[in-house]
């Protein structure tokens, strides 16, 4: 009788308590966490820190998992949640880093003068749909490598795409 | 570095050294056609980052698409209904975040491909041919270098351990083959006859059937029902131990004599000569090289040395314990919770642990 390492009744013991059992399902879990995010980021610090985030994030929810028959959808929901999570944080906190301390003051405001009365619509309105596409998803968070593996293209066009867009904006940015 | 890479570099992709971010900061203070370009594309990011649905609202969102609704649990359910329109319409008029989602799918697809690669089922050994119910768990990533061709007419398939490394092969049949590297197994995936052919280093665990199960190596047919058996067909020779059942070993050289082994019985069959006659070995010996743990009638405190050398724990027993008789085969890949929750089992006591300190007691 073939029988899953991830059986409904283990799973249900470690809801109930039992140690072991919730030392045993985690320790699985482990092994499908680190083989994803390895596909998934390559990187193994990252790795290592997705991983015991979503071991963690299972850990604390797995009380309150109503269905133990459901535990690999939601051990699937804890992996993406991770995932997501650190592409979106990718650009977000160097931003916030470098503006605070390479700016200098003087910097600052000079930057500042012109951000405040930018028509962004109308910067965005000049780029082509492909070009609005790829900084959609750099905003997302994807670097240009993974980008153009989504797109099927290459970095080097990634990129490309990018500066034009970045070039013709500087046009509008001259007009404002 | 043009205006684009500095800026760039700085929003984005790697950061700048420090002779590069002073140079920048200076170059800001004085030039005001980068202080713009840089605030316009900052404004610009920012702006495409503020669209962006919360990140979870928008991993339930994307599963939901693509027709994975029962995934969500009641509660991921009621809160994408509830913010269903305000994402749809926000991934419906930014086409990289309708790209991200779909994106998402495919990260899904990916994450139950390694779930398979964990979960591969296993068999259960019959209850009757031990006195514990023993317990076959495999389990654990394998660290071993897998050869997988397909030929696409025959289907035939090849599988090999490198040295040294484990390969569990689950047959057709549901028979499973543990490879112990160097081995080479192969076998016609799609039309099965219980029949593979061998080199190598392997213990076989096949699954009862009326047809009988065939083991060809370059030396020897070894022809069984139901059984669980080694096969090393190394250097010229081929050796069985049989641990449990009874197996035919022949030469591949016909008309001659063949032997029948009995559980705990060895053979070795050379190039053109029968296999020689059978031997009565001790398991845990002779198929020491399987990585398995063979327990017959073997007193717990004997048990947990093999088990505490083989895992890498301390298992400690109770003095009243230590003469109480185990049986059980474990596999290489079996972990000891769920070797020690067998044997308590079956001896009616309790497993207390600590760390990797394991203390079996009444």
């Amino acid at each position: 009788m073939a029988h899953s390492k991830f059986d409904p009744r283990l799973v249900r013991r470690a809801q109930d308590g039992d140690g072991l059992a919730r030392e045993v399902l985690l320790r699985r879990l482990g092994q499908v966490f680190k083989k994803y995010f390895r596909a998934k980021v390559g990187n193994q610090a990252i790795v290592d820190d997705l991983m015991q985030c979503a071991l963690i994030r299972v850990h604390s929810g797995l009380s309150a998992l109503k269905h133990p028959d459901r535990f690999k959808a939601f051990a699937m929901k804890a992996a993406l949640f991770e995932l997501h999570d650190y592409y979106r944080g990718r650009h977000s906190p160097k931003e916030q880093m470098y503006d605070t301390q390479i700016l200098s003051e003087k910097a600052e405001a000079a930057s500042d003068r012109f951000a405040s009365s930018l028509d962004i619509e109308r910067a965005l309105s000049v780029l082509t749909p492909h070009a609005r596409r790829i900084l959609e998803l750099r905003e997302y968070g994807y670097k240009y490598k993974e980008i153009a593996q989504i797109l099927g293209t290459t970095e080097t066009a990634v990129k490309m795409q990018v500066k034009r867009a970045f070039e013709k904006m500087r046009k509008v940015f001259a007009d404002e | 570095m043009e205006q684009f890479d500095k800026i760039d570099a700085i929003l984005h992709e790697g950061g700048l050294t420090p002779e590069e971010r002073q140079a920048f900061i200076e170059a800001l203070e004085s030039d005001p056609d980068l202080a713009r370009s840089y605030a316009g594309w900052q404004q610009i990011c920012a702006h495409l980052r503020g669209r962006l649905p919360e990140s979870h609202r928008f991993v339930l969102y994307s599963l939901v698409s693509g027709g994975h609704a029962g995934e969500l649990s009641e509660e991921e359910s009621e809160e994408i209904r509830a913010n269903w329109g305000v994402v749809d319409r926000v991934v419906e008029s930014h086409p990289g975040f309708a790209e991200a989602a779909v994106q998402i799918e495919q990260d899904r697809q990916d994450f139950l491909e390694c779930w398979a690669q964990v979960d591969r089922p296993t068999r259960k050994l019959p209850s009757w041919s031990l006195r514990i119910a023993a317990v076959i768990a495999i389990l654990g990533v394998c660290f071993v270098a897998v050869l997988m061709l397909r030929d696409s007419d025959t289907a035939l398939q090849t599988i090999a351990a490198a040295s040294g490394e484990y390969e569990r092969v689950l047959l057709p049949d549901g028979s499973v083959a543990h490879l112990n590297g160097p081995a080479t197994i192969r076998f016609d995936e799609r039309d099965f006859v219980r029949s593979v052919t061998f080199t190598g280093q392997a213990f076989f665990d096949i699954m009862h059937q009326s047809d009988p199960f065939t083991v060809q190596t370059n030396e020897a047919f070894i022809h069984v029902l139901g059984t669980r058996f080694g096969v090393q067909s190394l250097q010229g020779a081929t050796q069985v131990v049989l641990e449990s059942g009874r197996v035919q070993v022949a030469s591949k050289v016909q008309g001659l004599p063949t032997v029948m082994l009995e559980p705990g019985q060895m053979t070795r069959v050379t190039d053109d000569v029968p296999p020689e006659p059978s031997t009565q070995v001790e398991l845990e010996n002779a198929l020491n090289w399987t990585g398995f743990i063979f327990l017959r009638q073997t007193p717990l405190s004997r048990a947990a040395i093999l088990l505490s050398e083989s895992r890498n724990v301390r298992v400690e027993v109770d003095p009243s314990l230590v003469n109480e008789p185990v049986t059980g085969t474990f596999a290489p890949d079996a972990e000891i919770e769920e070797i020690l929750s067998a044997l308590v089992l079956a001896l009616g006591t309790e497993v207390h642990a600590e760390g990797r300190v394991f203390r079996i007691a009444p």
